[in-house]
């Protein structure tokens, strides 16, 4: 299978090269996809994780072992259906077709599987109806 | 040539015999039982639009103090309003920005917030005279308080409306979105056949006085809107080759309902005023009829390169609503990714809200009392003297 990962670290295990751990142990591929660490040395990672549904298990019990927060999601954006306004214009910057509008509906349907985090969609939405989870 | 009279309508929707369709349902009836069935049993029809109004306000009046003051300074959280009116009057512009929070808070959103019942707060001034003593006030508000406020729209329901690309290397920010380099995505706006101006192109039922859904409340045309295009090259079948009329609209802000009075932000841009507007059209003839009938397909815009810095801007080509529509287009041999900016799934809810209104008696239609000219044009600003 292949899923979303989101992995947290603190100040604490910001350091520790646990992703490389999770490589030599376990049989599963990582992509990276976002990575971010603010002035508080807090990090976040988003990342595609490929492997079978027992080896992410594990996976998950190691990153939580190893005092990470790991979740796996759909991705890292939510959108307030009560702002949108089902214009669209998210969907002209989404670079992997994970936002879309089209006919009959013309409602807008995300697709978190092939969200990929970039993020653009924020700025973009004239309603701020999308936001980081 | 005349078939059917603004009277004879109204009659029909005081009995409740009136037949009334959307765009949509219009297409798909003639589609089966064709033209001149549909001439016969179609009185009216609704069309409609949601998207951002960037030329939006409201007049507000907020009622006198003890002692008076003449508000000569205006602020609605943080937003300036206009203080050359008497005493406590005042205009308070959709784009106008916030002090305090730049594009992201805006005249649209203290309009939006008053819709929506939320309170805002004024600061006012004035100089302190003998008929108005008192100096400043500070005080939170909401619309129950105000004696009138109403939206007055100095152009809405722009007459179709170019598309745009951007093909420079670097990204641009407009108020047709964040348009990416290298000819990276288009984006386009009206609600295509559904559109008010595109569906009566010489303006024969919309006028001066005509009534219409505005923000979700009964209000009017009130003029011609600013940049009034009517001049405009067409094609045969009416519809301008590029903008074309526009509308002044007025309606009762205490009338309306949030869900078609949005705050928007076109980030690097600014704030603008989402708006749903709907208009009935009835079917007076068949050449009235015809325009009603036109589809996404029948309607054509031109593709604007927004990267250029200049007033007029090339235009990449010609495209009809039903192309733009499917996601792509081509252009110069690439397939570029197409995205609306007008909700028509809210103008679809307009259209159908006006369709009910007609329907239960509760909103009779307006005959113009005044026409729009047709040659109108639109002058630069000279520069030079």
């Amino acid at each position: 299978m292949i899923t979303n990962l989101s992995i947290k670290y603190t100040h604490n295990n910001v350091r520790r090269p646990i992703l490389s751990e999770v490589l030599k142990t376990f049989d599963v591929s990582i992509n990276i996809l976002f990575a971010k660490i603010d002035s508080d040395l807090e990090g976040k990672l988003f990342t595609e994780i490929e492997g079978s549904s027992a080896e992410i298990g594990k996976v998950l019990q190691y990153l939580q072992e190893a005092g990470v927060e790991a979740d796996l999601v759909q991705s890292m954006i939510q959108i307030d259906e009560n702002t949108c306004v089902n214009c669209g214009l998210c969907t002209s910057t989404c670079p992997t077709g994970a936002l879309a509008i089209e006919a009959p509906e013309w409602t807008l349907h995300f697709d978190g599987h092939r969200c990929v985090s970039c993020n653009r969609c924020l700025s973009v939405c004239p309603q701020r109806a999308i936001s980081e989870q | 040539m005349t078939i059917k009279t603004f009277n004879e309508i109204n009659q029909r929707i005081q009995e409740g015999t009136v037949t009334v369709f959307t765009v949509d349902e219009l297409i798909a009836y003639e589609a089966v039982h064709g033209f001149d069935k549909t001439l016969e049993k179609v009185d009216v029809v609704t069309t409609a639009t949601f998207g951002p109004m960037c030329s939006s306000g409201a007049f507000l009046n907020f009622g006198h103090t003890d002692p008076p003051l003449r508000m000569e300074t205006i602020t609605l959280n943080d937003v300036s309003a206009y203080g050359g009116l008497a005493a406590v009057d005042t205009y308070i512009g959709a784009t106008a920005e916030s002090t305090e929070k730049g594009e992201h808070y805006g005249g649209a959103h203290v309009i939006s917030d008053l819709v929506s019942g939320k309170k805002v707060t004024l600061k006012a001034t004035g100089k302190g005279t003998d008929c108005y003593p008192k100096r400043a006030i500070e005080k939170e508000i909401s619309l129950d308080d105000l004696n009138e406020a109403y939206l007055y729209n100095p152009r809405n329901c722009y007459q179709n409306y170019n598309a745009a690309i951007n093909l420079s290397g670097k990204t641009v920010r407009t108020y047709m979105g964040t348009l990416l380099p290298e000819g990276g995505n288009i984006t386009y706006s009206t609600a295509g056949q559904l559109s008010p101006l595109l569906k009566d192109p010489t303006y024969r039922t919309i006028g001066i006085g005509t009534k219409v859904l505005i923000g979700g409340a009964e209000g009017y045309v009130s003029w011609q809107g600013t940049q009034f295009n009517s001049g405009a090259p067409r094609e045969e079948n009416g519809i301008t080759t590029g903008t074309g009329g526009t509308l002044a609209l007025i309606g009762n802000l205490k009338e309306m309902n949030p869900k078609y009075v949005r705050a928007s932000v076109f980030e690097g841009y600014g704030c603008s005023l989402s708006i749903g507007v709907g208009i009935p059209i009835p079917v007076l003839d068949a050449d009235l009829l015809k325009s009603l009938l036109l589809k996404d397909e029948d309607i054509y815009t031109n593709l604007i390169d927004y990267s250029v810095e200049k007033r007029s801007r090339p235009v990449i080509g010609r495209y009809s609503y039903a192309q733009l529509r499917s996601g792509s287009v081509n252009v110069n041999g690439k397939e570029v990714k197409t995205a609306p900016i007008t909700s028509l799934k809210l103008s679809r809810d307009v259209a159908e809200d006006l369709k009910t209104r007609i329907l239960s008696g509760a909103f009779t239609l307006q005959e113009p009392i005044k026409q729009f000219g047709l040659n109108n044009t639109v002058k630069p600003f000279k520069e030079e003297a």
